[in-house]
């Protein structure tokens, strides 16, 4: 089941990427730019909520949002998203321990 | 031109590469098998897609649908590049057009540009998810790793989130995911944000 839904990804995502440049002169996209975009930032939105809520117990809500404050600052300063997600995992791995060994 | 393109692309090939191994590293701890991980990063090359796919993988529907939804952006790349740049071989130009190659490629003239930056991105993002996925199964044993590493979902999200500066879009799909989620409907959320979320913002837009 794994592989079909990795297949239909892959073949939509480069759909998605090759209609435009195929259809340029016939579909108008743009008309569609606000609703794609505004959608696009609502999903990875609600993506943050879900994946932020589910990857830890309530206890642990603490340490969720001082490595978050770490990526935020790490975006902030080097404007770069590996760098960012990075310093969160390890900010995340530091915070826990030290919540472990203090509480 | 692919050379200045691949010279152009080496800050995307930095920020791909640790993102790709912490991919190929929670995909794993999501259940996913080493080789589909490999595969979705040869095969899809769509860094928030993977992501998404990998934390609804056991979810089959919804993890085809949401990936597909959050991939919807890149129709208005297609439409922007196209009338700038002329594209002569579209089959292989559109394959490599992710958010940062997309971005990048107003710094170049012509396609073969464009396939210097997705080439080096490309092999930064296999190359890295093969990485995770060697070193995978000694760190998802520990328990403070694994955690840290499936951190990386909600900080992916939130940097992304930061980058696009739709507060209006943020806030409404964060509230419906917020209420839904509290009601035990997590993964209908994700969905029904991204349907709702635009209608909101069109209808905010009228009235204000």
């Amino acid at each position: 089941m794994e592989i079909i839904v990795i297949l239909i990804v892959a073949i939509a995502t480069y759909l998605t990427r090759l209609m435009p440049i195929l259809l340029k002169e016939r579909i108008d996209f743009e008309k569609w730019g606000d609703f794609l975009s505004s959608s696009s930032t609502a999903i990875i939105s609600s993506l943050f909520i879900i994946s932020f809520i589910n990857q830890a117990e309530l206890k642990d809500l603490p340490i969720g949002i001082f490595s978050l404050i770490a990526v935020f600052l790490t975006f902030v300063r080097w404007k770069n998203l590996g760098l960012s997600v990075i310093s969160g995992v390890i900010a995340y791995f530091f915070i826990s321990l030290a919540f472990k060994f203090t509480l | 031109m692919i050379r200045k393109g691949v010279i152009y692309g080496i800050p995307i090939a930095l920020g791909y590469f640790p993102v790709a191994v912490t991919f190929g590293l929670t995909a794993l701890a999501m259940g996913m098998n080493e080789i589909n991980t490999v595969l979705a990063s040869m095969l899809i090359f769509a860094g928030s897609a993977q992501f998404a796919l990998a934390t609804l993988i056991k979810l089959p529907i919804n993890a085809t649908i949401i990936p597909i939804l959050l991939n919807l952006r890149h129709l208005i790349y297609g439409c922007i590049i196209s009338k700038r740049i002329e594209i002569r071989r579209p089959f292989l130009t559109s394959f490599g057009l992710t958010d940062e190659v997309f971005a990048l490629s107003f710094k170049g003239k012509d396609e073969k540009f464009v396939w210097g930056l997705a080439l080096i991105a490309y092999i930064a993002w296999v190359s890295g998810t093969v990485v995770g996925v060697l070193g995978g199964s000694f760190i998802i044993s520990n328990e403070f790793l694994y955690r840290s590493l499936v951190f990386a979902f909600p900080a992916l999200f939130f940097v992304l989130l930061l980058s696009s500066k739709d507060w209006a879009s943020t806030f409404i799909g964060a509230f419906i995911a917020l209420t839904l989620g509290a009601l035990g409907y997590s993964s209908l959320s994700i969905l029904l944000s991204g349907i709702i979320t635009p209608l909101i913002v069109r209808w905010l837009s009228w009235k204000l």
